[in-house]
């Protein structure tokens, strides 16, 4: 299974910022559903995709990921 | 006398002892060993934050979102894990981790020299603002009729 198979990642908040992931979050409805739970020094989040882009999860996980890591380096915090 | 043989011999066996030990093996490492794959698909990398800034290692990862899934976490202080997925099954992930790697280090080199020049160059900047207000000069009046457009001295409009 790909790293990028897994369901659930630990944010960190120096790298992904509370408002860059809340954005991400928006902006990747059509694709997953995401559930963010607060930890100390960052969030767990979990990604849902849906059913019918099933067979791209690996990609849409990552293009998640990638998308709040850029809004991060953007500055969007 | 027998007391300066004797240091002689030792002295001799010593050098012996000394000559026969072969120098102890170096493993060589390889940017493999750096950057372990975990998966088919997925590669590791650690990042010590103590030699690269957190913003250097940020755009970096940012540069790289074009060929690979990017996720980045926290190890154990000061360093920083980068886990790089690739996007099409081709791309060699070795090669892009070196790449990674100079890319980081060239991010960070143009950190310091920012550091070392941005007076100079805010200066220089500053300073050609500056002369551009003042020979800013009022538009000359014009001495031209306001008929000049109808004239046609290379009969172009022929």
């Amino acid at each position: 299974m790909s790293f990028f198979h897994r369901p659930r990642y630990f944010l960190d908040a120096q790298w992904y910022s509370p408002a860059a992931l809340a954005q991400a979050m928006v902006d990747y409805q059509p694709f997953c559903q995401c559930d963010v739970e607060s930890a100390e020094g960052g969030s767990y989040l979990t990604v849902m995709i849906h059913p019918d882009h099933a067979e791209h999860h690996d990609a849409i996980t990552g293009e998640f990921l990638n998308y709040a890591l850029g809004l991060t380096a953007q500055g969007n915090r | 006398m027998a007391g300066i043989i004797r240091i002689r011999l030792m002295y001799r066996i010593t050098r012996i002892t000394l000559a026969d030990k072969s120098p102890p093996e170096r493993k060589t490492m390889t940017l493999g060993d750096l950057c372990p794959l975990i998966d088919d698909d997925t590669l590791r990398l650690t990042v010590d934050l103590s030699l690269y800034a957190k913003s250097a290692l940020l755009k970096t990862c940012y540069l790289f979102t074009d060929r690979v899934y990017v996720y980045v976490t926290s190890a154990e202080s000061p360093r920083v894990a980068v886990y790089l997925g690739r996007k099409k099954a081709d791309l060699d992930l070795s090669h892009l981790a070196g790449q990674f790697l100079n890319e980081l280090l060239n991010q960070e080199l143009r950190q310091l020299i920012t550091r070392e020049t941005g007076l100079v160059r805010q200066m220089l900047v500053a300073h050609a603002f500056a002369e551009g207000v003042t020979n800013q000069t009022a538009p000359a009046p014009s001495t031209s009729s306001p008929d000049e457009y109808r004239d046609d001295p290379l009969r172009i409009g022929l």
